[in-house]
């Protein structure tokens, strides 16, 4: 009897310690595991390596496969073609990169907390955790819940660092809250991700918010500092929520072109 | 011998290489997680211990790569195995269409788990934000389990491990 039953008391031991590992992890997150920054260490190893070969694939097929079977002279000119395309592209890879950093050099100049600029080297925006890596780590300063920004406004903040790696909690992530106020008006509220944007919780009916206002940090926990924006209203429905408006917002920052930011080391003694 | 190496190194570039396939190939708006076929595909192959063991350290890759809280996806994935495991016994199949019943089965169990454990961590559950997430991944990963299977069992992925005959009674 006890024999017939040892496997599964067994499996359901392993099972409750794993549910308990779990919990236990999520309240106790104040540091990342040697482990798991060897796991997102060497992830991020791999995936630098693997990334241009892939993409170099994916663009030889994307620009390649059609031109089987042309003739010579078209093929050359098409040669042509693509290189002066593709140079022409650089070129404008640059300039674009060039706009970018400018602003960012513009954006670091005005801000007064010591900070690190860093490249984003994944984005995930559909999984499970809307995050993204980026290129700066612990050795740089950066520290949990530091925020990230760009020039266009509030990006999200590190929610783990690693050594040379760090990952981003996207504000329009559901678990993404942030402290804020509609500039117009000055009513407070708390900016909630919901999966592809972000509504502002907790504006009662009475509150002025109109569409277009700009929503802004509003400084008051320790992790964010006053000013930066967020987004603008989008949409304001007084008729649903109970006693609270519904206030969504359009985020100022495009999630999906993000390439470089900047990490402020507010947590670093800066 | 040999497969407690490869294995483990195996299994890391697969998490790895599934998460960069995603972002080249669907440009990051859909996750490809081919390690859930992995994990089913586990439970019809090797013994139990052995495929506690593997999934338990494929979830934790897949936290660390994901960004989860570490252990969600290694009880989620002990779940999938023990119950892919069990069930196995008394409901076996090889065909296509099986393979991606079960990987569809899974995908949506999956789908819901992760979404509780969200919601039980963080008090966030949108049914929008679960059909989002469920519909985009389970899909592709249905058409891949028949091809992952038979790679699977051609390339002896788990060789060494293999203690239990495709062709089950």
């Amino acid at each position: 009897m006890t024999r017939k039953f040892r496997t599964p008391i067994i499996l359901l031991f392993v099972g409750v310690f794993l549910f308990s590992f779990t919990v236990y992890n999520f309240y106790h997150d104040e540091h990342v595991s040697f482990f798991r920054q060897i796991v997102i260490e060497g992830a991020t190893i791999v995936r630098n390596a693997l990334d241009y070969p892939l993409k170099a694939a994916k663009n030889a097929w994307e620009r390649y496969i059609f031109l089987v079977g042309v003739v010579e002279e078209n093929r050359k000119l098409k040669k042509d073609i693509d290189r002066l395309v593709s140079q022409l592209a650089n070129y404008k890879e640059a300039d674009e990169e060039n706009k970018r950093l400018r602003s960012l050099l513009k954006l670091s100049e005005e801000i007064r907390f010591r900070h690190v600029v860093a490249r984003v080297i994944g984005v995930d925006r559909k999984s499970v955790v809307k995050a993204m890596i980026i290129n700066r780590g612990s050795i740089d300063g950066v520290r949990k819940n530091d925020p990230v920004i760009t020039d266009r406004g509030l990006v999200g903040r590190v929610t783990e660092t690693s050594w040379r790696v760090s990952r981003v909690l996207l504000l329009i992530d559901e678990t993404s809250n942030v402290d804020a106020i509609v500039q117009n008006s000055r009513v407070q509220g708390i900016v909630q991700g919901t999966g592809h944007g972000c509504a502002v919780k907790y504006v009662g009916k009475v509150d002025e918010v109109k569409v277009g206002d700009a929503v802004i940090t509003a400084g008051i926990s320790q992790i964010f500092p006053k000013g930066l924006l967020i987004g603008h209203v989008s949409r304001v429905d007084w008729r649903e929520g109970g006693m609270f408006k519904k206030v969504e917002v359009d985020p100022a920052v495009d999630f999906s072109r993000l390439e470089e930011v900047m990490v402020l080391l507010i947590h670093d003694g800066g | 011998m040999v497969a407690y190496f490869v294995v483990p190194l195996f299994l890391f570039l697969l998490v790895v290489v599934q998460s960069l396939l995603a972002d080249v190939l669907f440009r990051g708006l859909c996750p490809l997680e081919i390690s859930l076929i992995v994990v089913i595909y586990l439970a019809r192959r090797v013994n139990l211990w052995r495929g506690v063991i593997i999934c338990s350290y494929l979830g934790f890759l897949m936290d660390g790569v994901t960004g989860t809280v570490t252990g969600t996806y290694m009880f989620i994935y002990f779940l999938v195995f023990c119950i892919s495991y069990f069930v196995s016994r008394h409901l076996y199949g090889e065909g296509d269409g099986f393979i991606m019943m079960l990987v569809f089965f899974w995908g949506v169990v999956e789908a819901l788990l992760l979404l509780s454990f969200k919601s039980m961590f963080f008090g966030a559950f949108s049914l929008s934000g679960w059909w989002g997430l469920m519909f985009p991944q389970v899909i592709p990963l249905c058409v891949l389990g028949p091809f992952v299977f038979r790679l699977a069992d051609r390339w002896g992925i788990v060789h060494g491990f293999n203690e239990r005959s495709p062709e089950r009674p």
